[in-house]
């Protein structure tokens, strides 16, 4: 019951995200900004595929999983349904748990689908970039980019009004990519080496060559659960 | 008598403002208890700690013997919120559907026979209802889960009369079923058409409580006239309410000792005495002005 809820309240968005996503992702392949030239006619859908993964989905998928996020109790007050919601016998903690994790498969959803639309577009494009390796690459976007999405989730508990929260979670999306690009010390905590590390990828075939290090999509995630849980006890906490 | 509902000493403190100040009050089983008092006086907050969206500073606070915020409670009661406000993106029949499965005492029969009754388009979106109709769905949602205890903010507020005498009637047929049924409201005449106990707030406390007949029977007003009044602080004893002197005439409050009152007035050479009955709006407005003096 509960999750026939959170699953109506997000699913026009979820669909939109996943939609302009896709259509990120496939421009994105078609044109391989890297090779400036139009991949089609090269039939090079391996450089095209890893830099569209790395690049283009990595930046547009950050925020739609920030987007994805927002919403929660204080959305609802806002819209004068919470007293309703808080009424039902279900408990804050189930609420958010049934939110958290609807969005959290969003999320992943919306970074494994797009990935794995790489080796269909290049399929019907008639050259071809493997299934393995664009699971694999969304995977580790889905998971390690889950930071993203925790940070949405964050903000909407904390923030009333859904332009503060979002303003709020992109700009800090905003400064984990940008920071963590351009100061040194922080270098090694950028999440976008961390989930495709450009080293484990051949340069000749541009495809994944051994084993991929997992400690920093790990440390990202781990990192995600922690605001998750900070958010969920903030929901236990405040008043509607 | 068994409570429904008791609060002991609840407090509610945003920032500096205290939205209640040490609340104590019982809510009967079985019975329509009108929860009287002025715009911001507490009754929202009263109720938002009730069901566990608003959390209290501090004091005690059970609902159907359990503290607020059990979900085994909430099963067992209804709740109808000041804006009527649901889910914009379903049907009527889609929210139907989707409060059902919360509540094991829902019953089919009711929901059908309130179909009927308030003429709810199922195929509507609620975002497209008017507050009128907003309220029937409301209603309905509520009334089908024969719940214990029916809590309502403020149900006839924004309601044209003939909706608001409707929803007033469902609550006495629901009420005479055996659910206790908690409604505030602002509007005095409404509380004195259907309640059996009221309770009045102002400032985060009870200036009132009582049951309608109980209240109805120990209040009365004693109107004095004098030649040269008397200072008030002779008509000053227990069960004296309030004293007002207007030019020669001394109007008495009183919930008991009214005959001692009465018969103080030949004594203090009154030329004329006059006793009478004290209606709920009077009583109401009478408490709002010495909690004021008072405060």
């Amino acid at each position: 019951m509960p999750i026939r809820k959170v699953w109506r309240e997000s699913r026009w968005r979820f669909l939109f995200i996943l939609a302009a996503l896709l259509i990120v992702t496939s421009a994105s392949v078609f044109y391989n900004a890297k090779a400036e030239s139009v991949v089609i006619e090269s039939k090079d859908f391996h450089e095209a595929g890893v830099r569209t993964i790395q690049g283009a989905l990595f930046l547009f998928w950050g925020f739609s999983a920030m987007f994805l996020g927002l919403g929660g109790f204080l959305r609802e007050r806002a819209v004068g349904s919470v007293d309703y919601t808080l009424s039902l016998p279900v408990s804050r903690t189930r609420w958010f748990l049934y939110r958290s994790l609807n969005g959290a498969l969003q999320a992943m959803a919306a970074a494994l689908i797009p990935a794995l639309s790489v080796s269909v577009i290049a399929a019907l494009s008639g050259g071809d970039y493997p299934v393995g390796d664009a699971l694999l690459l969304g995977l580790r976007l889905g998971l390690g980019g889950m930071l993203f999405y925790s940070v949405g989730l964050l903000a909407s508990t904390l923030f009333a009004g859904d332009f503060t929260s979002a303003g709020i979670g992109i700009a800090v999306v905003f400064a984990v990519n940008n920071s963590t690009r351009v100061i040194e010390s922080l270098k090694r905590l950028n999440l976008q080496d961390a989930i495709t590390p450009m080293y484990m990828i051949d340069r000749s075939t541009f495809l994944i060559r051994g084993q991929m290090p997992w400690s920093g999509i790990a440390f990202s995630f781990a990192l995600s659960l922690v605001l998750s849980a900070w958010a969920w006890r903030v929901t236990i906490a405040r008043d509607f | 008598m068994k409570a429904v509902v008791e609060t002991r000493e609840l407090t509610k403190r945003f920032g500096d403002h205290y939205a209640l100040a040490g609340l104590t009050m019982t809510v009967p089983r079985g019975q329509i208890v009108g929860f009287l008092g002025r715009n911001g006086s507490g009754k929202t907050t009263t109720i938002k700690i009730l069901l566990d969206v608003v959390r209290r500073t501090s004091g005690e606070a059970t609902v159907l013997g359990e503290p607020t915020g059990s979900v085994a409670v909430r099963r067992r009661i209804g709740f109808l919120g000041e804006d009527k406000r649901f889910y914009s993106y379903m049907t009527v029949r889609e929210i139907i559907a989707f409060t059902r499965p919360f509540f094991p005492t829902w019953r089919v029969e009711t929901e059908t026979r309130l179909l009927m009754d308030f003429e709810l388009p199922l195929n509507r979106k609620v975002s497209t209802l008017s507050k009128g109709m907003r309220t029937k769905l409301g209603l309905l949602l509520n009334l089908c889960r024969h719940s214990e205890l029916l809590i309502l903010d403020e149900p006839s507020e924004g309601l044209d009369p003939v909706m608001a005498e409707q929803m007033l009637q469902s609550l006495v047929r629901q009420a005479a079923d055996g659910t206790t049924i908690f409604f505030s409201s602002h509007q005095v005449a409404e509380v004195e058409q259907i309640a059996d106990h009221v309770i009045a707030i102002e400032h985060g406390r009870v200036i009132l409580e009582g049951s309608l007949d109980d209240l109805r029977k120990k209040f009365r007003r004693v109107n004095l006239v004098f030649d040269d009044p008397p200072p008030p602080e002779a008509f000053r004893r227990d069960g004296v309410d309030r004293v007002i002197v207007q030019g020669r005439t001394i109007s008495i409050l009183a919930s008991c000792n009214v005959d001692e009152l009465a018969a103080l007035g030949p004594l203090l050479a009154a030329k004329s005495v006059d006793v009478q009955p004290v209606g709920l709006k009077e009583l109401f407005l009478e408490k709002v002005k010495a909690d004021h003096a008072n405060s």
